[in-house]
């Protein structure tokens, strides 16, 4: 794979991605579901009633009770990984880029889902939003998923409300919602982050963040230029300037954190900066700082 | 306003090169750097949180590139050195008196010279517009040390290095000087722009700067500006020494003391010849009395004098000269006057000579004249000859001859027998004291007289003696024979003899006064000349032409001193208080360059920001 290394996939093999039982698909799989049936994790005992499957009697509770009760185990079934990935014009800017980091990030996810056979899909938003997803449906399809992760480019406007909609209309089953972005959009993300968990998946963000969003350092007089809509803004940034606007990142990315507690998510920070195997084990354990 | 340091040109072309760079700086400062940013709403919305700034600082930038340039220009300006002042028109000529009372000081101690190159200073800044300036030094002897320059810096130089003579100036001729240079510039000026000749107005006028009164007339305006209070002063009003005739090797100092103030004066006269103390003694002086000390030195060698007065006190004053205090004086070495003698043993004249102990007389016979050179003559101060002539191509510059021969020097065109003399020339200084008409000749020569010749013996027609004196020297000629008169049996002959001896040989004793400041000096080819401070001195075509400062000099292996003590005299001056003001009519630059600023922030807010208030 170009975009995940031999070193990556080597940390990444040894790591798990657990789903919450809700938010798990209909196949069975390796996820702890809601659904008690067939499995082979004890789960609870019910009365008999008829039409049920007598191998599931638990006769030594009929022994020692005389009713007959039924035996119940929690169905494992498979999930659906929703990768969203940022691909504005935003994601090009760090050291190294948050884009590059991004596409890991996403590919990582996509690759464990797909060694514990789940089924991942990869939903770029950006410039394009009709970029094609990119379904996985067997570990076979990994090299397809590199290899249009490897070529994307970032560019154009942050589009997220519309990938949510078009998440919840082509892929109506619940699953994990990996949403990878560098949130540098002043609205829209909180709402999507709460939209998706009303929608039952699992949402966890991956924030990317590089020092040049938070904590730039020129001053003077600055033509500002956007990198996704290509405004311009003419500022004399000072001291005084730099606190103010470092105070409202901080907002910002607290209010999307807030929005992904909500809809009962995880929030994670990443620094372009940090090693990649730290990157990776954060991203998975979803630790909230 | 003009400007000293540099032409207007000049200040205005800086004064633009500096508003481009000042300009060019602010609006570099002024362009923004593009910057990409992951999205400028964060950035809005952090600039419309950000703390309200003041007022005023919405215009930091304009008024710092106003105050940038104005403080540019401002130093562009005072770089230029500005003048300001009413101004006059033309050439203007600083005559300033430097002669010797300007070395004076008053109470303040200040000399004049000090503050007169002070108030030309002053005048200058504050009174030329043009700054055409032009000054002339009222020496001794009058000279233009600043042609005409709008440069300050000349004229700063000029001004540094002025210094005054040790003797009276010539304000008169300088003042002139100083007219004709204000005409003539004001007709070049004229023909410059086409106006007639005749007529012309004179555009320019004349500062002069002394301490006395004077009255002068000029075709240009003339300003006097005195200087200096009167003052009081002890001089040395004389000194001189010279060798005491009876005592060989000793001299006699005479040094007179003046007081030239109300008030009684004391002071220590000092006079030494090198490091030999010759005179140490206290002295006081009642008001304008005078003095008269002397002393005496033995040395065969020459005495270079040296007197100054010392700790001087006037009761309520103070000496404010001090160019008076000090004089010198040279007394030659004791030097015997070398004589060659060629004779066939002529004993009147052997015993004439040898009778005076100042004379060193060599003898030789007429035969071995041929061998001299000039050369080996030439250590001879005189040469006297009885019955000989120099050989040919020899000459020397001390001839005296008893009955010469017929030849190149001296014609001998007859003999007289027993011949009288009807005729001496008692005022020249070979028979001074001399009588001669009961002194018997058996003959004597006929001399034949050359045009300028002076004619000493006469019998009737005939010239038995004559003394001449040509470019190369003197010569004294007598046609007779020591054993053809019976003068030689009379004492007169031994001073006959000495006195042609003195006249021929020039060696009569120099004045005992030291010379006049503003002599000249005539100097050898290769000889060195140094001054009072042992300083070597320029020689320009052999002479120094003027002497300006008191002192020792040293020219080759001779010493010359030369004194100011006859100019010695009170110090008055001219009359104070009509010191010459220049009104300025603007006002200083600081408050020009306040006045501008504030304009300039008036303008800007008239044109960027009115109406922004309301």
């Amino acid at each position: 794979m170009r975009v995940l290394d031999a070193t990556a996939r080597r940390i990444l093999d040894r790591l798990q991605l657990s789903v919450r039982p809700g938010s798990t698909a209909t196949r069975q799989g390796g996820h702890r579901s809601p659904v008690l049936a067939s499995g082979v994790e004890f789960a609870d005992h019910r009365p008999y009633v008829p039409g049920d499957d007598f191998r599931r009697i638990d006769w030594r509770a009929f022994s020692r009770h005389g009713q007959l009760v039924m035996r119940q185990f929690e169905e494992e079934r498979d999930a659906r990984v929703y990768v969203l990935l940022d691909l504005s014009g935003s994601m090009s800017r760090g050291a190294p880029p948050k884009i590059e980091i991004a596409k890991r990030i996403a590919a990582a996810f996509a690759y464990v889902g797909m060694k514990q056979f789940d089924r991942a899909v990869v939903i770029p938003f950006g410039e394009d939003l009709e970029r094609e997803a990119r379904p996985l449906r067997a570990p076979s399809d990994l090299p397809d998923v590199d290899a249009f992760l490897a070529n994307a480019t970032a560019g154009g406007p942050t589009a997220f409300p519309q990938a949510v909609r078009s998440l919840a209309t082509r892929f109506p089953q619940r699953g994990l919602a990996v949403v990878v972005s560098d949130l540098m959009t002043a609205k829209g993300f909180p709402e999507g982050f709460r939209t998706l968990g009303a929608l039952g998946h699992e949402v966890r963000v991956v924030s990317v963040r590089c020092k040049e969003d938070d904590a730039p350092d020129f001053q003077g007089e600055i033509e500002l230029h956007d990198a996704e809509s290509g405004q311009k803004l003419r500022l004399r940034v000072s001291r005084d300037l730099l606190d103010a606007y470092a105070k409202e990142i901080k907002a910002h990315r607290e209010g999307c954190r807030d929005a992904t507690r909500r809809a009962g998510g995880r929030f994670v920070d990443l620094d372009v900066a940090m090693p990649i195997e730290q990157m990776l084990r954060t991203a998975f354990r979803g630790d909230e700082k | 306003m003009s400007f000293a340091a540099f032409p207007l040109w000049a200040v205005l072309s800086a004064m633009g090169a500096v508003s481009v760079l000042v300009i060019g700086v602010y609006l570099l400062r002024r362009t923004p750097r593009p910057m990409i940013v992951s999205n400028v709403d964060f950035w809005l919305r952090a600039a419309q949180q950000a703390k309200p700034r003041l007022l005023a600082s919405f215009r930091i930038p304009l008024l710092a590139l106003l105050v940038s340039l104005l403080v540019a220009l401002a130093m562009v300006a005072l770089m230029g050195d500005p003048r300001f002042g009413a101004g006059v028109r033309g050439t203007t000529v600083i005559v300033i008196d430097t002669g010797r009372s300007m070395g004076a000081s008053g109470e303040d101690e200040e000399r004049r010279v000090d503050r007169a190159v002070a108030e030309v200073r002053r005048w200058v800044e504050r009174s030329t517009i043009a700054g055409e300036v032009a000054i002339v030094r009222a020496g001794m002897r009058p000279s233009v040390i600043l042609p005409i320059t709008e440069h300050a810096g000349d004229l700063e130089a000029a001004l540094t290095r002025l210094e005054t003579d040790d003797g009276p100036s010539d304000v008169r001729a300088a003042v002139a000087l100083a007219d004709s240079i204000v005409i003539e510039r004001s007709r070049i000026a004229a023909a410059e722009a086409g106006m007639a000749i005749n007529g012309t107005p004179i555009l320019g006028q004349i500062l002069l700067v002394t301490d006395r009164d004077v009255d002068l007339a000029t075709e240009a305006p003339l300003v006097t500006l005195p200087v200096g209070n009167e003052v009081d002063t002890l001089a040395i009003t004389a000194f001189s020494g010279r060798r005491v005739p009876d005592a060989v090797g000793e001299y006699a100092v005479r040094l007179e003391l003046e007081n030239f103030s109300s008030r009684t004066a004391r002071t220590r006269v000092h006079v030494v010849d090198g490091e030999v103390d010759l005179l140490n003694e206290r002295v006081t002086l009642p008001p304008h009395a005078t003095q008269v000390l002397e002393a005496g030195g033995f040395s065969a060698h020459r005495a270079e004098l040296v007197a100054e007065l010392e700790t001087i006190g006037i009761d309520g004053g103070h000496d404010g000269f001090a160019g008076d205090d000090r004089a010198v004086a040279v007394v030659e070495a004791l030097d015997a006057t070398r004589v060659l003698l060629v004779t066939e043993g002529d004993r009147y004249l052997e015993a004439a000579l040898g009778s005076h102990p100042g004379l060193d007389v060599q003898i030789i016979e007429p035969s071995g004249i041929a061998s001299l050179t000039s050369s080996t003559l030439s250590r001879f101060h005189a040469v006297v000859l009885d019955h000989a002539s120099l050989p040919s191509g020899v000459e020397h510059r001390a001839v005296v001859m008893f009955a010469p021969l017929n030849g190149r020097e001296v014609g001998v065109t007859g003999t007289l027998t027993r011949p009288r003399v009807t005729g001496t020339l008692a005022s020249h200084p070979v028979l001074e004291g001399l009588r001669f008409e009961d002194v018997g000749f058996d003959r004597a020569s006929i001399l034949s007289e050359r045009a300028g010749d002076q004619v000493l013996l006469r019998s009737r027609e005939s010239v038995m003696g004559l003394a001449r004196e040509t470019r190369r020297g003197r010569l004294v000629v007598f046609g007779f024979a020591t054993a053809d008169t019976d003068l030689v049996r009379r004492e007169t002959f031994p001073l006959l003899v000495h006195d042609a001896l003195r006249w021929a040989a020039d060696r009569g004793e120099g004045s005992p006064l030291a010379r006049p400041v503003g002599q000249g000096v005539l100097v050898e080819a290769g000889e060195e000349v140094t001054g009072p401070d042992g300083e070597p001195l320029d020689v320009r075509g052999g002479e120094i032409p003027e002497i300006t400062r008191a002192g020792l000099y040293h020219v080759g292996e001779r010493a010359l001193a030369f004194g100011a003590t006859r100019h010695a005299g009170p110090l008055r001056s001219g009359s104070t208080g009509g010191r010459f003001v220049a009104e300025s009519q603007l006002p200083p630059l600081a408050v020009i360059v306040a006045a501008l600023l504030i304009a300039v922030m008036m303008l800007e807010w008239l044109f960027l920001h009115r109406g922004r208030l309301e």
